[in-house]
């Protein structure tokens, strides 16, 4: 039979000290009918309070981004099919492989299309995601970048499809200067796919953002050129 | 048309949110959730989008002329209803792709619900805080300035409601002027910590809600120096002009290089 042990006693010692303070907390009790000592604080205190230093009470004063996971996603998908079309162009007029001209061409098609997707996804009304080509408005970078993207994801897939034709129909004249136009449409949208984005969160309010508006479309062009590169 | 702004004065408000149900019934908006904040007798905390009127209760310790309660334990209350400010130049309208979000004729900043396809893009915009996207519904939603009441030729529901007067509605130049007349009224009454909230030097260029508030603007969640993000935005494109050029650069150099 195995013994089982005694539970441990807490280690403090009574001594005079401690019976005296225990006698007149007894004693405030029982003539004022409240104990004023620290140590009676209640749960969750020191409360919050309002002042310059805290704001109203720690709440924010702004709102919080409501964008879904998509964006965050987005960013990448829609940087590396920039930069991709951007690399497909440059292979395509000074490289010779054809190889590399076509993976990039399907990537940056293949981008375009998934980066709407992912963006339409992210609506809080999806079926009104035509509503962004309503306007055109300079200083909304959210518009800028709609209509940059539908451009985009419409010159890399006539890119894309320009270079499939080619492969199966033979470098014709006719093809090859659709391949190469769309390419370098494809291009030239893709350099603003990739570095804008920096400028939509940029330019809001939210400090962190708008503290580095000077760098962020440049890493945002540079983590896309990276991702597009070792994709290819 | 007139141009048409709120008072909103905290040294009359009592705390009553009479302007928050009052809101809420004119334009049928739904409950926000019932949750304990802690935090004074407020458990609303914000506006959003389904509080357009929002009672703010700051607790100062009391003190003699701040109509703290005489016992030493009740704290002196400073209120401040809260609502969309409707800024001259409001980051919520210059920022919206859809061009849902328009000036009203009375100078109000309004979102038309049948546009809006939810982008989010303009809470990201408000330097106030103000505009929310209702995730159920998928809208972003704030308040309207009552533009339906005023076409009628009627007040905004908060102010019709509010018992005291603390918030004025009427001509902006008129409340500015009223403002500062109130200011002088209180320093005779030996009240000189009250300011007027409105910011024409920053970006924001002045709202058409006006705040008259006792100490500093943080401590009622206002911002000192509201910015609309748009003056950001020849800064990022610069950078973002510069970063194109270096990644065809990049790719330039990338190509001609393999080929040597």
């Amino acid at each position: 039979m195995s013994r089982v042990p005694l539970p441990e006693l807490p280690g403090r010692v009574p001594d005079s000290q401690s019976e005296r303070r225990l006698n007149a907390i007894r004693r405030e009790a029982a003539q004022s009918g409240v104990v004023s000592e620290k140590g009676i604080v209640p749960a969750g205190a020191p409360f919050p309070q309002a002042s310059p230093q805290t704001g109203y009470y720690g709440v924010p004063l702004l709102k919080e981004p409501q964008w879904k996971p998509e964006v965050p996603l987005y960013f990448f998908v829609g940087g590396a099919a920039g930069a991709s079309a951007v690399i497909a162009n440059m292979a395509n007029w000074l490289g010779d492989d054809r190889e590399l001209v076509r993976s990039a061409r399907w990537m940056a098609a293949g981008g375009g299309a998934l980066s709407s997707a992912l963006l339409i996804k992210d609506l809080g009304m999806p079926s009104r995601f035509l509503n962004m080509l309503r306007v055109f408005k300079p200083q909304s970078p959210m518009s800028m970048g709609a209509w940059t993207l539908s451009a985009f994801s419409t010159f890399s897939a006539a890119a894309a499809f320009a270079s499939l034709m080619r492969d199966k129909l033979g470098p014709s004249i006719a093809i090859r200067v659709a391949e190469n136009a769309a390419g370098a449409l494809a291009a030239a949208t893709g350099l603003v796919m990739s570095s804008y984005t920096g400028v939509l969160i940029g330019a809001t309010v939210i400090p962190v953002w708008n503290e580095n508006v000077g760098t962020l479309p440049q890493q945002f062009a540079a983590s896309g050129l990276n991702s597009a590169a070792s994709l290819l | 048309m007139s141009t048409t702004a709120f008072l909103t004065d905290s040294t009359l408000c009592i705390g009553c949110k009479a302007c928050e149900v009052a809101c809420k019934e004119w334009n049928q908006l739904g409950d926000d959730g019932f949750e304990w904040s802690g935090n004074s007798y407020d458990n609303t905390m914000a506006v959003g989008h389904s509080t357009w009127r929002h009672v703010k209760f700051v607790e100062n310790t009391p003190e003699i002329g701040r109509g703290g309660n005489s016992a030493a334990q009740l704290p002196a209350w400073g209120f401040s209803s809260d609502v969309c400010k409707h800024c001259e130049v409001a980051g919520c309208l210059e920022a919206c792709p859809t061009g849902a979000i328009v000036r009203m004729e009375f100078g109000a900043v309004f979102i038309q619900p049948d546009v809006c396809n939810g982008c989010s893009y303009c809470v990201v915009s408000c330097p106030f805080g103000v505009v929310e996207k209702h995730e159920a519904d998928g809208r972003a939603f704030k308040c309207t300035f009552c533009s339906d009441r005023q076409r009628a030729g009627l007040q905004p529901a908060c102010a019709k409601a509010c018992p005291t007067e603390s918030i004025k509605f009427g001509e902006l130049d008129d409340l500015r002027r009223e403002a500062q007349e109130r200011i002088k009224v209180l320093e005779a009454r030996g009240v000189n910590d009250a300011v007027i909230y409105d910011p024409t030097e920053t970006s924001v260029k002045g709202i058409h809600s006006l705040f008259l508030l006792r100490g500093d603007p943080r401590t009622y969640n206002l911002p000192p120096n509201p910015e609309v993000p748009t003056t950001y935005l020849k800064k990022a494109w610069q950078s973002a002009a510069v970063a194109a050029g270096a990644m065809l650069g990049a790719t330039l150099l990338a190509f001609l290089g393999g080929r040597r």
